[in-house]
């Protein structure tokens, strides 16, 4: 009989360790095995490191922890300061309205976007604006039958770690989907997002050295290809109904997101994502802004599942295109010390283009 | 609890819940996850534990928020990964490929047999197979020590009868 391998650490020898050694044996001889829960050198580095870091980030933090938080505020609240904002005639930051309160978002955030021409004042409903870029993206040109699609982001998180001095660093990521459905990712060093939340002409043309370049599958280079563009028969498929979704919009609202930063979408399968969107409750028309990039652009808001953040997607009003998305915390976090509404996450699309193999560095 | 205090309990939890984490998760987020879990723990301004009654309800209680990051994160991954897993399932529905011994040896291996006994059993055996004992499952599990022996004899019990009369 083959001994099994001990618990961790030590034991209290005792009857309980008794029963545990017997009842360890026969699993162990019915075939149980353990999983693999040491760590390598490598891991133990880095997860020591990150520890330390949020370990240190907290004790220091220790005066601002007992820092008031405001009461929550309802999950559209930041929307519809967006909108008074705009009723007011006036256009600026929204974060700017919170100034007095805001004193506990101790980590760097970006700026959060203004808005004007919100959907209250020029009676736009999402609905009708999604419409309107279905209408927009139908209208455009096939995309370039190469084989190899290419869609390059800049995109920014609030990490565990992050210090109220690292300011926000913006990372590059190039992914080429390549015909045998695998995605090659190549992430660059970040570099820094200016203070009025966008990245510079000189930082976009500036291409850091690569920090990560990593393969993953997907499900397949012509996935999209094979959904249907009928709206219900779309939202169906990319929601199904065993996925048990609670908020219908964010789950469909994370495909397309999904989708726009994988894959080089047609014309009309993005014009078939906006439909199905269109057809959701729960979407709402934030006004025109400008994104990361600078790009003149129409955002929408949808509540998240967890209900403690909004998710904005950016699109081009004049040809449909998607822009990119962020995520807004909607609920105060006193653990991380932020005051909602605070962006803590964006992807901006920067290229999605068709390219021959030969292209692909 | 003040800061050598909490130092110390973050010293002490952080590679457990990390452990833990591992169960389900990779390294790296499992050491995030950890870290999240004490972060809320650290937000709740709770008080030191003057007894041993009290340390283990303390560790229990960052299990449980454990429990709810690990949750959270991969509830997020199915979403992301729904796709990917959809397609998956269509490009594999033919024929049907026992999976390979390699990989339940890598991954860990839970007998047949335990997936038919009652989810409490399934559950204190799946962490007694992966080295756990009676005091640190009856802390993830937020019971006594007591409550998990008995509950252990009796997944035992369960478990060697099926094995022993599978066709019952």
């Amino acid at each position: 009989m083959t001994n099994p391998p001990s618990g961790p650490g030590p034991r209290d020898l005792s009857e309980s360790a008794e029963l545990e050694q017997q009842t360890r044996q026969l699993l162990y001889d019915a075939g149980a095995r353990p999983r693999e829960l040491s760590l390598t050198d490598a891991e133990q580095r880095r997860t020591s490191a990150a520890a330390r870091a949020v370990l240190d980030d907290l004790l220091t933090r220790q005066e601002r922890h007992h820092a008031p938080v405001r009461s929550h505020p309802s999950r559209n609240r930041w929307a519809l300061v967006a909108v008074a904002a705009v009723i007011a005639g006036a256009v600026f930051p929204v974060s700017h309205l919170l100034s007095n309160n805001t004193s506990i978002t101790v980590a760097a955030t970006p700026p959060m976007a203004q808005f004007e021409d919100s959907g209250r004042q020029s009676s736009t409903s999402a609905a009708d604006l999604l419409t309107e870029l279905a209408s927009a993206a139908a209208a455009q040109p096939g995309a370039d039958p190469a084989p190899v699609q290419l869609v390059i982001t800049e995109h920014w998180q609030l990490a565990d770690h992050q210090a109220t001095d690292n300011g926000v660093t913006v990372t590059r990521s190039e992914s080429y989907l390549l015909p045998d459905g695998t995605i090659r990712v190549i992430d660059r060093q970040p570099q820094p997002l200016s203070e009025s939340g966008q990245m510079t002409p000189d930082s976009l043309s500036n291409l850091t050295p690569v920090a990560h370049d990593t393969t993953r599958p997907t499900a397949g280079s012509d996935y999209p290809n094979a959904l249907p563009t009928d709206p219900g028969a779309l939202t169906t498929q990319l929601v199904p109904a065993d996925e048990d979704c609670p908020r219908l919009a964010a789950c469909l609202t994370q495909a397309i997101i999904g989708l726009h930063e994988d894959y080089v979408l047609s014309p009309s399968m993005i014009a078939a994502l906006w439909n199905a969107l269109a057809q959701t409750d729960d979407v709402t028309y934030l006004g025109q802004t400008q994104d990361r990039l600078g790009r003149p652009t129409v955002a929408i808001q949808v509540p998240s599942v967890d209900n403690d953040h909004d998710i904005v997607i950016y699109a081009d009003r004049t040809n449909g295109a998607f822009f990119g998305s962020e995520k807004i915390l909607t609920t105060d976090d006193p653990g991380r010390q932020l005051a909602a509404p605070t962006v803590i996450s964006f992807t901006m699309i920067v290229a999605s283009q068709r390219l021959p193999l030969s292209d692909v560095p | 609890m003040d800061d050598d205090e909490f130092k110390a309990f973050f010293t002490m939890m952080h590679p457990r819940l990390l452990r833990y984490g591992m169960r389900q998760l990779d390294a790296d987020t499992a050491g995030d996850a950890a870290s999240d879990a004490l972060r809320v723990v650290w937000s709740k301004h709770v008080a030191s534990p003057q007894s041993e009654d009290e340390q283990r309800q303390l560790a229990s209680l960052t299990y449980t928020i454990m429990n709810g990051v690990i949750s959270n994160i991969l509830r997020a991954e199915r979403r992301r990964f729904r796709l990917v897993d959809a397609l998956k399932r269509e490009q594999h529905a033919a024929p049907q490929v026992e999976p390979d011994l390699a990989d339940q040896f890598i991954d860990g291996h839970v007998p047949e047999a335990i997936r038919t006994l009652p989810a409490a059993d399934q559950e204190v055996l799946s962490l007694l197979i992966d080295g756990y004992g009676v005091n640190e499952i009856a802390e993830i599990l937020g019971t006594s020590p007591g409550a998990i022996s008995m509950r252990l004899s009796r997944a035992r019990t369960r478990l060697r009868t099926l094995l022993e009369h599978p066709d019952d």
